[in-house]
């Protein structure tokens, strides 16, 4: 892979040459081609979309929905029906609870995992409350694989999970669960979030098998204000909408409403138009990488850091053992927040805290862990200021 | 010398004054900044309108931390309404350090606690 080449790419370099950017895991930077596109949009054919029936109106429509079927490409579905956009995947999971919530009964179960971000996690434990359902969590074995005994599968309803956690890197065999999961109660719904993936590896949605696949544009060198629901056409054909209102209607009477087909039925509003077409950009661009080049590099650069923050006795590390793209640690006797204000003056950025996942921090036994996530353009050398800073943490606090 | 961390900053971090158990008898609460995971809670008892007993347990970062236990050093011993003058800026010149906006949180974690159990006291 031509690192150079990929750094050079982005904008923010330039600006800021001193640069180690070590937290694509909150947001990824910004290729110039994704704001190019946008830009592009905003000065050349920024109408509203399926509108209007003149030329700027009609380009900006094409433009939308090419981007809508590049996402349905790159995540190999079937049908373009089956992609929706929306605000981010907090909303996206949010809709989804919403348009299932008269499905589900007192005495249901929603099965989560200890793993999951706030945003897999409290949607669905907000649910379980209103309509008196159980929730459960689900931990993981010694060998890292889930722990799927001891739950009645045959009343479970949803089972939310993460395809790779944002504190461990954990990536979790997700085909294999659902397989498991679907073979025990083959009329579950899976919901999965693919935001800590999209960005590192192919996905699948079919061979997945899973009926709703979630992930904000912004993690995948897109714009922020766009997310992506995949859900299952089976679904999108019969279910209700989340936000009703403008675009996503067929006959508005005074009394009652028929809606529109999907996608448009959930996606109601003005869409974020520039950023819809700006995350088509930022696909054509990820698509430009093979992605067994991607794992191998992105495996070096996880093995040279486990090395460099395993030098030092008073860091301890979080860590799955197929973990390349997001690591966490604690410095023994050094609050997290600490950590990341020295390394700041290193120009490293970390995400010091709980990294929205305090159920997982609690069973992990610590109130903040710092948080290094990669981009594609990370290098050995942004690990070495890494670990140039964590040196002047021990320095500053004594230890 | 850090600009930031001190030797006092450190000091108070590494062994914060009036930290412990809280005292049951007083009146207690708690705060938490959600985003970082400090956490301070603080019993206070107020006798002849004095703080007259002060403790706080939590964990934090070194600047939470520090400007709690520096807190309950200053305050110990003084009137409820001579507290009550007190402001963010006085928190400030307490630490005696830079403080960017993210770090100002941490900062008045611990004066936010005292605020809180001493807000019914007139």
């Amino acid at each position: 892979m031509d690192i150079k080449n990929i750094k050079s790419s982005f904008p923010i370099y330039k600006n800021n040459p001193d640069l180690v950017y070590l937290d694509s895991g909150a947001t990824a930077l910004k290729p110039q081609v994704v704001l190019d596109k946008m830009m592009e949009y905003y000065t050349e054919y920024s109408a509203n979309i399926h509108r209007g029936n003149y030329g700027l109106s009609i380009r900006a429509t094409e433009e939308y929905e090419l981007a809508r079927k590049k996402v349905a490409d790159f995540l190999k579905a079937s049908d373009i029906r089956e992609i929706s956009f929306c605000k981010n995947a907090t909303e996206g999971f949010n809709m989804v609870a919403g348009i299932w919530e008269n499905l589900l009964h007192e005495g249901d179960i929603i099965v989560t995992t200890v793993l999951e971000h706030h945003s897999n996690f409290v949607p669905w434990q907000r649910l379980a409350s209103h309509k008196k359902m159980k929730f459960e969590i689900l931990k993981f074995k010694e060998d890292e694989s889930l722990d799927m005994d001891n739950v009645d599968w045959g009343r479970v309803k949803i089972l939310a999970l993460t395809q790779v956690s944002n504190v461990t890197g954990q990536v979790l065999d997700v085909q294999e669960i659902i397989k498991i999961a679907k073979n025990k109660n083959p009329n579950l719904i899976v919901v999965v979030d693919g935001c800590q993936a999209v960005a590192h590896m192919m996905v699948d949605v079919v061979k997945m098998d899973c009926d709703y696949y979630i992930f904000s544009g912004h993690k995948l060198y897109g714009p922020t204000g766009v997310g992506v629901v995949w859900s299952r056409l089976e679904h999108t054909m019969v279910m209700d909408p989340f936000l009703v209102g403008g675009g996503m209607i067929g006959k508005v009477g005074d009394t009652e409403t028929t809606w529109a087909e999907p996608p448009e039925k959930y996606e109601a509003g003005t869409p974020p138009i520039a950023e819809v077409i700006g995350l088509g950009s930022a696909i054509d661009f990820v698509s430009g990488f093979d992605w067994q080049e991607v794992e191998s590099y992105e495996k070096y650069l996880m093995e040279y850091t486990k090395l460099k923050l395993g030098e030092n006795p008073k860091v301890k590390v979080f860590c799955g053992k197929n973990s390349r793209s997001v690591i966490s640690f604690v410095v023994e006797g050094v609050h997290a927040h600490d950590v990341g204000e020295i390394l700041n003056r290193y120009g490293v950025c970390v995400r010091t805290g709980h990294h929205c996942t305090q159920p997982l921090h609690r069973a992990l036994g610590v109130a903040a862990t710092t948080r290094v996530s990669f981009g594609i353009y990370n290098t050995k050398e942004d690990v070495d200021k890494l670990t140039q800073g964590l040196l002047e943490v021990i320095k500053i606090f004594n230890l | 010398m850090d600009n930031l961390y001190q030797q006092q900053i450190l000091d108070h971090y590494k062994d914060p004054q009036n930290f412990g158990e809280l005292n049951k008898e007083c009146r207690c609460a708690e705060h938490n900044n959600p985003s970082c995971g400090d956490a301070i809670e603080m019993s206070i008892c107020v006798k002849d309108e004095k703080i007259a007993d002060i403790k706080f347990k939590g964990q934090g970062c070194a600047i939470s931390m520090a400007s709690t236990s520096m807190l309950t050093e200053k305050i110990k011993g003084m009137s409820v309404s001579e507290f009550k003058k007190m402001d963010y800026a006085d928190i400030e010149t307490m630490l005696g350090i830079p403080l960017s906006s993210a770090r100002k949180r941490c900062a008045y974690l611990g004066f936010e606690v005292a605020k809180q159990i001493l807000a019914d006291y007139s």
